[in-house]
């Protein structure tokens, strides 16, 4: 555990010094572009302030969890190949250190980074909203949460597991394929005709649910009705989160991140370091 | 018999190349023994498979065939615990101090905070790197570097170094430090396996050396078998052809080698002044007299790689 631990401090310490005032501060920019009107926005209508105003909370929220994410995606992929590439591995796998336990260190340290870039989104996005009188539902805040600690666990563990045995370049390319393939994924399995829904239904065995973001709706205020109440009655609706499917889904994600790192430690263990 | 520290048999690693995965042999049936104690050099010239033993050795490689042994164990956590290992080129984290990076390696090989905050500040000193233990290691030459590399090899005080070049890009006098801290360690009983091209590091510094070529062992020996042989003399000739070894046939000598109408002959010391007299008096050049020396190391090496 200690060596585990050491590793990922490690990791954690690499990426804070150089890559992390990259990924806040895109962060930031992010998160002011998406909610920075809406800080200096007032109008007549309170009601039409409000709404805006959690919006930009929610979005907010949800900028710096995919910033959180595509940390996770980047920084795994790039984090045991550049120690192969660099040749750092060689004098600390001379040491009494398990394979294994060098890429839970490099896992946890990615991870780490990642939680800790949403959990400044998340000091940033609480500031900002007790600034501008918006209440975030704790209870949807926690499990929109918890998806993104899952998903930035499950992207990082098969960016690492992937990073250790491919090029750098592979790894982050299927990860960020794991964003984009499992609804795709569904798609295909529900068609009847068999050269779509087979694919699909083996495909959804391999692949995870993926992540899905549950930060719209977390702050919330009634959008002032429109001249035509029958316009978009469903934009005027908080979105309903379905708790146990959400718990599934975030527990299926971490089901799928153990077995693809396990999968990747296993050849990990087993593969040749050729360092030149 | 002392213990064999190191202990390889008909060590066999293949690598697969291009799209084909054609075989490459780059070791082939290497057997070695690094005996309790000594130092023994690797040497061989480049491609000739020292890297990928060592990487075999460390476990980083697994042996197409054939076995190796650290300690009596395989290649493995509990045999890594007791060996120090120096990459001929030391890469490490940028980011770390130098006081950290040891700090780091001495974490992961098992040593206690206190024992690392004892042995930090006396083992840069003795690499030189006392002033610089606050810099950060981006900063630092090649030269300072490597002295780190060695530093963090030694920090844990193993039983066992296994150096991969050390002395590569190092000024004269850290080449220097390097061979005395070798010497150092031979004098506290510990073993070191050293790769090195600098055969006169090797020369000064080891009991043994193995010579590997295309990935198999060339000649392994003592380094006695390349003190000065007995007292015998030689004495070049040019014009020398068959006739004059029967016109010579009274005097003792022998002749050691015969190209090109010249010869080297070798005769005992009390027979130098005889075989002189006897030369000057026949039509022939007498060139170089010289004290007979045994075959040096590079001698060895170059007859061996074949570029003589």
């Amino acid at each position: 555990m200690v060596r585990i631990g050491l590793v990922a401090a490690n990791v954690f310490r690499g990426i804070l010094s150089r890559r992390a005032l990259y990924v806040w501060a895109a962060a930031i920019v992010l998160m002011l572009l998406r909610s920075g009107p809406a800080i200096f926005f007032s109008d007549q209508n309170p009601q039409f302030t409000a709404f805006i105003r959690a919006n930009a909370i929610s979005a907010a929220l949800d900028a710096w969890a995919l910033l959180a994410l595509a940390a996770a995606i980047f920084l795994s992929a790039a984090s045991v190949g550049n120690e192969l590439t660099r040749k750092t591995i060689s004098t600390v796998l001379a040491r009494p250190i398990r394979r294994w336990e060098f890429m839970v260190g490099h896992w946890l340290g990615v991870t780490l980074f990642s939680l800790c870039s949403l959990g400044i989104g998340l000091v940033l996005a609480s500031g900002l909203a007790w600034y501008l009188g918006i209440e975030i539902d704790r209870g949807r805040a926690a499990i929109a949460i918890a998806q993104t600690v899952a998903g930035a666990m499950l992207f990082a563990g098969l960016g690492v597991a992937l990073g250790a045995n491919t090029s750098v370049a592979f790894a982050a390319a299927v990860t960020v394929l794991m964003i984009f393939l499992p609804p795709v994924v569904s798609l295909l399995a529900k068609d009847p005709r068999p050269w779509q829904h087979y694919p699909g239904v083996a495909l959804d065995y391999l692949l995870p649910p993926g992540y899905s973001s549950d930060y719209q709706g977390i702050a919330w205020a009634d959008p002032p009705l429109p001249a035509n109440p029958r316009a978009n009655p469903r934009g005027r609706q908080r979105p309903v989160v379905d708790y146990p499917v959400a718990r599934t889904r975030l527990y299926t994600n971490l089901g799928y991140a153990s077995v693809y790192f396990l999968a990747g430690c296993l050849f990990f263990m087993r593969r040749d370091l050729r360092l030149g | 018999m002392s213990e064999a520290i190191i202990d390889i048999h008909g060590l066999t690693k293949i690598y697969r190349t291009g799209v084909r995965r054609t075989p490459v042999h780059a070791v082939k049936n290497l057997a070695l023994t690094v005996p309790r104690g000594a130092v023994v050099a690797f040497v061989g010239p480049n491609g000739a498979g020292k890297t990928t033993t060592i990487h075999t050795i460390l476990g980083f490689l697994t042996p197409d065939a054939g076995r190796v042994r650290l300690f009596g164990l395989p290649p493995g956590p509990a045999a890594l615990r007791r060996v120090g290992y120096q990459p001929e080129i030391f890469h490490t984290y940028p980011f770390y101090k130098a006081r950290e990076a040891l700090r780091y390696y001495g974490r992961l090989s098992g040593m206690d905070r206190q024992a690392i905050d004892a042995a930090v500040p006396p083992l840069l000193a003795r690499m030189g790197l006392e002033s610089a233990a606050n810099r950060t290691v981006s900063t630092f030459s090649k030269g300072m570097t490597q002295r780190l590399g060695l530093a963090q090899a030694l920090l844990h005080d193993p039983e066992l170094l296994i150096l991969d070049e050390p002395t590569s890009g190092l000024d004269p006098e850290g080449r220097r430090l390097v061979l005395d801290i070798i010497g150092e360690e031979r004098a506290r009983g510990r073993t070191v396996f050293l790769s090195s091209h600098i055969l006169s590091d090797v020369e000064r510094t080891c009991d043994e050396v193995v010579m590997v070529n295309h990935g198999e062992v060339a000649f392994s020996r003592g380094m006695a078998a390349f003190q000065p042989e007995g007292d015998d003399w030689e004495i070049e000739v040019a014009g020398w052809t068959a006739a004059h070894r029967e016109m010579l046939g009274d005097v003792a000598f022998t002749v050691a080698s015969e190209r090109h109408h010249s010869a080297l002959l070798v005769c005992a010391a009390a027979q130098k002044q005889v075989l002189l007299r006897r030369l000057t008096s026949l039509p022939l050049d007498v060139g170089t007299v010289q004290r007979r020396r045994g075959a040096s190391l590079e001698d060895l090496y170059l007859e061996h790689v074949g570029k003589a």
